[in-house]
């Protein structure tokens, strides 16, 4: 053999090494694929990161459905949306409706803190905890969702809200006029935490470390990696006998990241969007795993600055939102999605059903939409075609809606439709910044809170305040919304909320589009219960591994 | 000042504190960090609290200030998480070097490969030129989800998929600047550098040929570093590895200003690195050739 030929084998013999040592040395240190064990550990994954700790401070349904599982309220929703019992095990109202009454189940143990010098606290929830937490989040400057609570409850002489502790286990609100407190209490708002455990965990605060009842501890969150729930031994509430002793949460963002995932064993449950969803179909098929389809609390719609020209003409709106065949338009998301023709979802009571909808609400009728613009154009002189611009962000659901309208609309009114992508952070600065007329918005309600479905986001309005959340200036449905949401029968309280999203499909205020279905792929064996707020309720789920 | 900009480092440190303060006012112009965080769901009021807390009623001036302070007492937070980012950055550190690892590993061994495929196929110039066209061709981005698949399929980890997925368009890169492609050994192509490397006569040749072709061994090595430091960030992304690229360029997304900050700057310190590499290299080749 030659020196040369020596030399080159020698080469690739060292290359050679050199890739199996940084096999090795990669594997060695504990990549995230190491150590999955099956069993008594859930591997979930979620596409974005938490956003924070502090219940006073989350706003995003990622989180929020993450920590529901560590935190626990006055009362709670169950895995059918319905509101329970949660901390409090019984309640009154008083004739009045104004006073309600609060009676705490005993021996509530709070999730351990760890050393914290100076603080003390016997470790058993009591009604101080529960007016400390309820008026931190209502008074706290730095609160986010002080307006969950804030703007029913009274206030005393010193501007502090009503929240009393009558004894150790017994505490009392006192609201401003009757309303629908519980579908308030049931968020992130009415989270209980030990009293001033706040203070003393110095400067992150609760930011910083998750102090629950819950059934789950947060072990770790490390962002764009993973979020990890532990069962905590001191919950007193029920817990399924399958369920699991950790909860892994991975958090991938690229949905075909956890797709390949979940296909090597690295994850249990995969929620599938559209650019997978063919591939999760056929494994599902492929290895008998379940598909699991939720009806979600969401609306995805087009909103408009109605305050300003030309989207302030209801008649030019109405034009709009009937020019779009919604059975077409859902057909594109291949199942994901359920049409919008009004603004309540089908997860609610109140839902009318779809072809009550139909007559009642936005159908497809080319014809009408057209006569709605002919008067438009008559009263304001404008020549046509009228130009319009839709801002819209999101992946390929939203692209393809935008580019659905924008065909539809062109078909059959004279508009010439300018589209325009944006990321998420400019849709909020601009909207609110008053620049943009016409955009696409979507919410998911986390909580089962008929009240909030209303909360319409509106270009160049200001977030939300006063007991009537929806930012839509219109007195007759100010009048009306109080009202209905002090009525005390649910019965006719989802009749009030028909009425309501009558007047506001009357005018307009929107174009819904269409309500999310999200599908989960789910390992065969594994049962994991979720709500329509996408909410997974661990202590529930089984294993039958 | 004339002196100054003579010395090497102080060069460089006025360069990376022209480059801070730019990225600094780069980043003003993203949107509304408060609007980011809370969506739209906060009060005006609160808004303004939150504004106050994290420094964003501040003049542009005060708030690059507070950031060098933070920066420099490693006391910079997360807009979210709120917890010290140097808590986290170790181990975002530590993923994105097992993927570096990983790539430099397929690099040598995949450069090893091209060399002895090209090799082979010197005679077969179409085939030549149709393999180094398609491998230059496919993007990163196009690789990555094929080999992300393959993974998925046959279990292998996908920082190794991901380290491989690198390293393709490198080594072929590197392999034919090292092989003598045109097969005429007396009057190699300009751009190889060390094409006649198999007939090498240990490293004093090796020096020689690295002072000879020194500006192109610059551009060579430059291509490949800036081809795998930029694609790590994507493949973090693409195949959901929690390392520090993929921390940026979520942190953009959600306008998380202090990670932004501090993976910047870290950017602009590896970018400083390699350009001192570059002039320490040239001066090394220059005082030889003197």
């Amino acid at each position: 053999m030659s020196a040369k030929k020596l030399s080159n084998k020698l080469v690739i013999g060292i290359l050679a090494i050199i890739l199996v040592a940084a096999y090795f040395f990669v594997q060695n240190r504990g990549g995230i694929d190491a150590n999955h064990a099956k069993g008594w550990t859930l591997y979930d994954s979620a596409s974005a990161n938490l956003t924070g700790f502090d219940p006073i401070q989350i706003v995003d349904a990622t989180t929020l459905n993450a920590l529901a599982n560590c935190y626990e309220g006055l009362v709670v929703y169950n895995s059918s949306n319905r509101i329970i019992p949660g901390l409090a095990e019984r309640w009154e109202i008083s004739a009045d409706g104004l006073v309600w009454t609060f009676h705490l189940k005993p021996n509530v143990r709070f999730q351990p803190w760890g050393e914290l010098p100076g603080f003390e606290h016997s470790g058993i929830m009591s009604a101080k905890d529960v007016v400390y937490s309820l008026t931190r989040c209502i008074t706290a400057p730095a609160s986010f969702n002080g307006w969950w609570l804030g703007d029913i409850v009274a206030r005393d002489e010193s501007g502090n809200p009503r929240i009393t502790a009558d004894s150790p286990l017994v505490v009392s609100i006192r609201l401003k006029k009757p309303y629908a407190l519980l579908n308030r209490l049931v968020s992130m708002a009415g989270w209980i935490y030990p009293a001033k455990i706040d203070q003393a965990l110095g400067t992150g605060g609760l930011a910083s470390k998750v102090v629950g009842t819950g059934p789950y501890r947060l072990e770790k969150f490390v962002p764009d990696d993973q979020i990890v729930l532990s069962r905590w031994d001191g919950y007193t509430g029920k817990v399924g006998e399958k369920a699991p002793d950790k909860v892994v949460v991975r958090i991938i963002s690229d949905r075909l990241a956890a797709l390949e995932a979940y296909r090597s064993g690295k994850l249990d449950l995969v929620e599938l969007n559209l650019d997978i969803l063919e591939a999760g179909r056929a494994l599902a098929k492929t290895n008998n795993d379940t598909l699991v389809s939720v009806p979600a609390n969401n609306l995805d719609y087009f909103c408009m600055n109605i305050s300003q020209p030309p989207y302030n003409d209801p008649d030019l709106r109405m034009a709009l939102a009937l020019s779009v065949d919604r059975q077409s338009l859902v057909g594109l998301f291949k199942g994901l999605a359920t049409p919008a023709y009004g603004f309540t979802p089908p997860t609610s009571a109140a839902y009318q059903g779809e072809e009550a909808l139909q007559k009642s609400g936005f159908s497809y009728n080319p014809a009408e939409a057209k006569r709605r613009f002919q008067l438009f154009l008559s009263k304001t002189g404008q020549s046509s075609p009228v130009e319009l611009k839709l801002v819209y962000d999101g992946e390929t659901m939203p692209e393809l809606a935008a580019q659905f309208f924008k065909d539809s609309v062109e078909k059959i009114l004279p508009v010439k439709l300018q589209l325009e992508k944006i990321t998420w952070p400019e849709l909020m600065q601009d909207s609110f910044g008053g620049k943009l007329g016409f955009h696409r918005l979507w919410w998911l309600i986390a909580t089962p809170s008929e009240d909030v479905y209303f909360q319409f986001y509106m270009p160049g309005k200001t977030p939300p305040a006063g007991i009537n959340i929806s930012r839509y200036d219109n007195p007759e449905f100010a009048q009306r919304y109080d009202e209905v949401f002090s009525r005390t029968s649910e019965k006719n309280l989802i009749a009030g909320i028909k009425e309501l999203e009558q007047i506001l499909i009357t005018d307009a205020v929107a174009i819904p589009l269409w309500h999310n279905k999200p599908e989960f792929l789910i390992r065969k064996g594994v049962q994991v219960p979720m709500a329509s707020t996408l909410r997974k309720f661990y202590a529930e789920s089984a294993n039958e591994f | 000042m004339g002196n100054i900009l003579n010395h090497p480092i102080l060069r460089y440190l006025l360069a990376l504190l022209v480059v801070l303060v730019a990225i600094f006012f780069l980043m003003d112009l993203l949107p509304d960090a408060s609007l980011a965080i809370t969506g739209g769901k906060v009060k005006g009021e609160n808004l303004l609290e939150l504004r106050r807390e994290l420094g964003l009623d501040q003049p542009a001036y005060k708030r690059l200030g507070m950031f060098w302070e933070q920066l420099f007492k490693g006391e910079l937070h997360s807009y979210y998480s709120k917890e010290p980012l140097q808590a986290v950055l170790a181990a975002k550190l530590a993923v994105s070097g097992r993927l570096l690892i990983m790539a430099l590993g397929s690099l040598a061994l995949l450069t090893a490969g091209w060399m002895a495929t090209l090799s082979r196929l010197k005679a077969s110039k179409w085939a030549l030129s149709l393999l180094v066209g398609i491998t230059s061709s496919v993007p990163l981005f196009i690789s990555l989800p094929i080999i992300l698949i393959i993974c998925g399929r046959t279990n292998i980890p996908p920082v190794v998929g991901g380290g491989l997925s690198l390293a393709i368009y490198p080594a072929m890169l590197l392999a034919t600047n090292l092989i003598d492609i045109s097969g005429h050994r007396k009057a190699p192509p300009a751009y190889s550098i060390l094409a006649r490397q198999c007939g090498l006569q240990g490293w004093p040749r090796l020096a020689m040929e690295l002072r000879v072709s020194s500006s192109a061994v610059q551009i060579l090595l430059n291509s490949i570093a800036f081809f795998i430091l930029m694609g790590i960030p994507v493949a973090e992304l693409m195949l959901g590895l929690p390392g520090a690229g993929r921390w940026m360029l979520e942190s953009i997304l959600r306008i998380d200003l202090p990670v932004i900050y501090l993976c910047a700057t870290l950017s602009a310190l590896l970018c400083a690195g390699l350009f001192f590499f570059n002039e320490v290299y040239s001066a090394w080749a220059g005082t030889e050739e003197a």
